[in-house]
């Protein structure tokens, strides 16, 4: 035990003890904390994303570069290519949690030939953060 | 013994003492700003100026003559009080006896395209209130 501290040469025993309030107090703080990320999908390549050419890249070169889309969507004469991203990010001490969930979600429109007319791309993940407070914003 | 003791001990005591609660909360996304909308303008603004603005849909549905962008924000809160903890102090044994109660809100943007490809009309509802941190379920 180091009582030969400067600070606790004269008062030996209330430094020992409030050492060991200390550490009785962090003890439990340190056993009842976690941080757990969750995800769902692989990151999205922008480099691929760039690589997509309007008019130019057909269905098969999407497919190539991300696979099969989640979900295929019909809509004002486009077939909409829908790729999706999860991920989510909770942290959690004692008694408060708090667990943040975004997504990123990618859109191929292709004509009745299935070239690409239009890409759209949404990035949420990048700026998710860890949070233990549940309160505020 | 100095403040910053007193302060740990006081710190250590609310943590011990609150040990039969927990507050909870999941957040989906951003929140809806209608600030946001504002700036976009019948039969002028593309998908592309929506995107730059928004950021790309949660999903895209068809209609009858175009198509309908959604993005989505949700918020839930729970809280938990274990009333039998308060037992520990009597008991070997601490029995569970929990009161717990969660609220969310959700809101939804619907924004319509028109068959041109340009922005027809949006509906969005006005923020919810936030949900609240509360343990009475009656």
């Amino acid at each position: 035990m180091a009582l030969h501290h400067p600070a606790c040469f004269h008062v030996p025993f209330q430094c020992w003890l409030s050492r060991w309030i200390m550490v009785v107090g962090l003890i439990p703080l340190l056993s009842g904390c976690a941080f757990v990320r969750g995800e769902v999908g692989e990151p999205f390549s922008e480099e691929r994303i760039v690589e997509l050419q309007k008019g130019k890249s057909t269905r098969n070169d999407v497919a190539q570069r991300f696979g099969a889309p989640d979900e295929i969507v019909q809509a004002n004469g486009y077939e909409i290519f829908h790729y999706r991203r999860y991920d989510s990010k909770l942290g959690w001490l004692l008694f408060f949690s708090r667990a943040n969930v975004a997504s990123d979600n990618l859109w191929v429109f292709l004509d009745e030939e299935g070239i690409v007319q239009d890409v759209v791309f949404g990035n949420r993940t990048k700026e998710l953060a860890f949070q233990i407070w549940p309160f505020g914003e | 013994m100095g403040k910053l003791w007193l302060w740990i001990i006081g710190v250590v005591v609310i943590a011990q003492g609150s040990a039969g609660c927990d507050f909870r909360r999941v957040v989906v996304n951003d929140p809806i700003s209608q600030e946001t909308l504002q700036n976009l303008n019948h039969g002028e603004n593309s998908l592309t100026d929506i995107v730059q603005v928004l950021g790309a849909p949660d999903e895209i549905d068809a209609k009858a003559r175009g198509m309908v962008l959604r993005y989505r924000y949700g918020d839930s809160k729970t809280m938990r009080v274990n009333f039998g903890w308060l037992l520990r102090i009597f008991l070997p044994v601490a029995p569970s006896m929990n009161l717990g109660r969660g609220e969310g809100v959700t809101q939804v943007l619907h924004i319509a395209m028109n068959e041109t490809g340009t922005f027809d009309h949006y509906f969005v509802q006005d923020p919810p209130a936030p949900p609240r941190f509360w343990f009475w379920p009656f």
